[in-house]
């Protein structure tokens, strides 16, 4: 069974919650593992939040796109946005060997999204984002 | 998220229970902050019932654990669960925190 759900989006961080009600639905109804829904949870979770504060420019609101697809084999997600060009395949890894003092707090988002799900694709079209998370399941 | 505190001795116990999502990860942030502030050096960070943890969570124990370096306290984190757990050896934190199975050991740790 495939099933594709879509959610149009407002560049407000309280959108997330749509977000996450959405993902832990598709888990239920697909039988997919506590385990790897917290991988997606986190992975879309740093992503809207991503589109929501750093997309647009602050106090101007506007809307996005989530596409959701999840078969028996492979649970996709497209985010689609009109924000300002960002890629986060090209985004500078941490450096995790810094000693703990030295350490900046952020910049793990993405590079956490990038490592638990199989693939993360980038495409600027036509004077949008689109961002294609791809996590296999078992 | 909802949370709670003891203290055993020199050691301080924040427990939470629930997501340290972006909501949760301000709530716990601003609650070691004042723990911090009232001269806490010593801390067991309770995550038994911690069921998520997205980056803000791990830059606020980032945050923390380096407030405590600098006066020489130490936190350790107890009862993390496995998804958690890889979260945070992907990350790099595994071996920057220590974290120990139980309440109970992380206490014990302190007193040894």
């Amino acid at each position: 069974m495939t099933e594709k759900a879509t959610l149009i989006l407002k560049n407000d961080v309280a959108e997330l919650e749509r977000v996450m009600a959405l993902i832990s639905d598709v888990c239920a109804r697909h039988s997919i593992p506590p385990e790897t829904e917290f991988d997606l949870t986190l992975a879309l979770d740093e992503v809207i939040t991503n589109v929501a504060r750093h997309a647009y420019p602050q106090g101007e609101a506007h809307q996005f796109t989530l596409e959701v697809t999840v078969s028996d084999e492979e649970f996709l997600a497209r985010v689609e946005d009109d924000g300002v060009a960002f890629d986060p395949t090209a985004h500078p890894a941490p450096n995790l060997d810094t000693p703990l003092e030295e350490r900046k707090e952020g910049g793990l988002g993405i590079f956490l999204v990038r490592q638990i799900m199989t693939s993360v694709e980038y495409q600027r079209v036509a004077g949008k984002n689109l961002m294609i998370l791809r996590k296999t399941l078992a | 998220m909802t949370l709670s505190e003891e203290k055993t001795g020199q050691v301080f116990v924040l427990g939470m229970s629930g997501q340290i999502d972006r909501e949760g990860a301000k709530i716990f942030l601003e609650r070691l902050t004042h723990i911090l502030d009232s001269g806490e050096q010593y801390l067991v960070i309770d995550f038994t019932d911690v069921t998520y943890i997205n980056s803000t969570g791990l830059s606020a124990l980032i945050l923390v654990a380096k407030r405590l370096g600098k006066t020489r306290g130490k936190f350790i984190l107890a009862g993390v669960i496995d998804p958690i757990q890889k979260v945070l050896k992907i990350s790099g934190l595994a071996s920057l925190f220590t974290v120990l199975p139980t309440k109970a050991e992380a206490l014990a740790s302190f007193s040894n």
